[in-house]
């Protein structure tokens, strides 16, 4: 009997019953939007639907809602209010914020999102450009938006598309850093199409400017994401190049920062003249567009270096080695790109 | 009788069970990256504190701690100051406890719903007795020490050496605190050890391999976390293991991996409480009332206090202290009864 007691009350006690709650009375959120409207925020949040049409025929939708407050988790809570069930941030993959947002901000957004004990930390995090973020959402009602961009992205890390996604907790790493600024991928609607376009290139918490999809790759090529990064080159030698893989090796040497850069990279396409057979034109060619993406990254650099948002981490690069601060911007700096072409494809020339 | 084996394997609960919570975070906070320095510091501190465990142990071999305190004139006087160990011992580790399991695991029960249960279970465990709470030990042996196994291999790729860097950048002052620290925390739940008949052999070797093992989980929290999430995560030890992904589609397996650190801490609980059931002449109804005390205390007083929670969390190191000074002191008991 005793035992029988002690086996009901261990089930009553151990089970996690008291904060059970039944999968249909959730509301699963997969995307929050942050926009500001009058001083106050506005939360979107987009809530995920299993529609049931027949027995067989089961559909995902989603719904959006959207809440005002004064603090991010004032409006949040108004949101999660007008859904019907209880809100569940556990399998949250998309945050998107507006970029009018400012550094306040952003800053409790994070201590939100941080503090909280329902929110994984494992969410892309994005800017929105010329749009809301409730625009977004509701850019396309059959679709789960959430899902579309986390595809985008996940994609983009296997080499697709360009922009090098961010998980929040490495955009929160950069932040206490204050030795790094982050940069941020941007989504917008071009062309009747939701695309990611870019990244946004923050100062602390502050927009400073953006990258276009070009200079994205080398954003990329300069943090060895270089997972297939497709850059063509037209002119004589009409060329498109995958750059596979980079190392950078960045240090500073008598307050001057040298950047060397080693790609390895293979032919995509090639329309020009020369005989990819030839081993000299490989060294030509080599010795070419080594040149080019040399310039591509100076231009890069000088673009960092004016809008002063140190998105490379060189001050953290060189406190982790020196343990002393050093002033990015006023080192003098020197680039160095060596390019190999290593794979032509399976044929030579047509 | 306990053999050698089984007396290791208890250490090796034993050892771990202040980290959860309170050594990691205190450790980190203070020195950071030199956590390292801390730890070795403090291993080599700690080492010297076994010894005197060890010393004891052998002194009294033959004997449990409640057999040799009754030689002393001030028998009563060590009972209750023993008790009093025991019931602090037991309060931080619910404290942190309840911290830890109504933050990631059941957040809206009440506290008592959750102090109940680690009560209930080792109060089963301390009342069956020595044997039974080895035999549990040894039961989950397997899953506490290849669970961290498997998890540092499969954690290996997220780390980031740079996190270890740059080091020598703390306090002198905090490292020397830290290893202090760590050394208290690592050695003060051996005291527990005393009251199992039998000799301190190996028990220092074994603190070395105890003391590597933590060793590691301290690395690789800050190998893939780095300096400034350790810094503002209540639990980085448990953070971390959010990042498990095997083979891309297990993942969010945190709460299963997590429940290494609960036997731990419920292995702990039953071995100080079993001290206290000891002391109290195995008087059931007496242990009842001595785990209603405590229930209530945790339940009612620390867990509805966030400001007394904190005041165990930054007082820990001195609470315990009294573990250590206590030992002193049972070391001066003499074999013919004489104080």
């Amino acid at each position: 009997m005793k035992k029988i007691l002690l086996i009901l009350l261990l089930l009553i006690f151990t089970t996690g019953c008291y904060d059970y709650i039944e999968l249909n009375e959730l509301s699963i959120i997969e995307g929050i939007g942050i926009d500001k409207e009058n001083n106050n925020y506005r939360i979107t949040l987009e809530v995920l639907i299993n529609e049931k049409n027949g027995i067989d025929d089961e559909q995902n939708k989603s719904a959006i809602v959207t809440g005002y407050g004064s603090t991010i988790a004032s409006a949040i809570s108004n949101a999660a209010d007008k859904t019907s069930k209880s809100a569940y941030f556990s399998h949250l993959k998309v945050v998107l914020i507006n970029d009018d947002l400012n550094e306040d901000d952003i800053a409790g957004l994070t201590d939100y999102f941080l503090r909280s004990t329902e929110i994984r930390n494992e969410f892309f995090i994005l800017t929105v450009k010329n749009y809301t973020c409730e625009e977004i959402y509701n850019f396309d009602k059959k679709k789960i938006i959430s899902d579309e961009i986390s595809s985008m992205l996940v994609d983009t890390k296997r080499g697709k598309t360009i922009a090098s996604p961010y998980y929040f907790e490495e955009i929160i790493e950069r932040h206490f850093n204050k030795m790094q600024d982050p940069a941020l991928n941007i989504i917008t609607i071009k062309d009747d199409e939701l695309v990611i376009d870019g990244m946004a290139l923050y100062e602390i918490y502050k927009i400073k400017d953006t990258l276009s999809t070009e200079e994205s790759k080398i954003y990329n090529i300069l943090f060895e994401n270089s997972n297939n990064i497709d850059i063509n080159f037209d002119g004589e030698n009409d060329i498109t190049l995958s750059i596979y893989d980079s190392e950078i090796d960045k240090y500073v040497k008598n307050n001057k920062l040298y950047l060397d850069i080693k790609l390895k990279a293979s032919i995509l396409e090639y329309n020009g003249k020369k005989s990819l057979k030839d081993d000299d034109n490989y060294i030509y060619f080599n010795k070419l567009y080594s040149e080019k993406i040399n310039n591509k990254i100076y231009e890069f650099y000088k673009k960092i270096l004016n809008n002063n948002t140190d998105i490379l981490g060189i001050e953290d690069e060189y406190y982790l080695k020196y343990k002393s601060k050093v002033d990015w911007r006023k080192l003098k700096y020197s680039i160095s790109t060596n390019l190999i072409i290593n794979k032509e494809g399976l044929i030579y020339n047509l | 009788m306990i053999t050698k084996r089984q007396k290791l394997l208890i250490t090796y609960y034993l050892f771990r069970s202040l980290f959860l919570g309170i050594g990691f975070s205190r450790i980190f906070d203070k020195t950071h990256q030199d956590f390292s320095i801390s730890v070795i510091i403090g291993t080599i501190l700690g080492f010297f504190v076994i010894k005197l465990v060890k010393l004891l142990l052998d002194k009294k071999e033959g004997f449990t701690l409640k057999e040799y305190v009754e030689k002393s004139k001030f028998q009563l006087l060590f009972k209750m100051l023993i008790i009093l160990f025991s019931f602090v011992f037991i309060i931080i580790i619910l404290t942190i406890l309840n911290s830890f399991i109504s933050s990631f695991f059941l957040l809206n029960s009440p506290t008592y719903f959750i102090i109940i249960l680690f009560l209930l279970i080792s109060y089963i465990l301390a009342t069956r007795g020595l044997k039974n709470i080895i035999k549990t030990a040894e039961l989950l042996f397997f899953i506490n020490f290849f669970i961290p196994i498997i998890v540092v291999s499969i954690l290996l790729k997220y780390a980031d050496v740079t996190n270890l860097l740059p080091i020598l950048t703390s306090k002198p002052s905090n490292i020397v605190i830290s290893s202090i620290s760590y050394c208290i925390y690592s050695t003060v739940p051996y005291f527990f050890l005393l009251n199992i008949k039998n000799n301190g052999k190996d028990i220092d070797k074994f603190y070395i391999i105890n003391s590597m093992s933590i060793f590691l989980i301290f690395v690789f929290t800050m190998l893939i976390l780095g300096r400034n999430l350790t810094d503002i995560y209540r639990f980085p030890e448990y953070v971390v293991l959010k990042r498990i992904k095997i083979f891309s589609f297990i993942e969010k397996i945190e709460n299963i991996v997590s429940c290494i650190w609960i036997t731990d801490e419920v292995l702990s609980i039953s071995i100080a409480l079993y001290t206290v059931y000891d002391f109290l002449n195995k008087s059931k109804m007496k242990l009842v009332f001595a785990v209603l005390l405590i229930f209530i205390f945790v339940s009612f007083i620390v867990g509805n206090n966030y400001v007394i929670s904190l005041f165990i969390y930054y007082n820990s190191l001195f609470i315990l202290l009294f573990g250590i000074i206590l030992l002193i002191a049972i070391l001066f008991i003499k074999k013919d009864g004489s104080n």
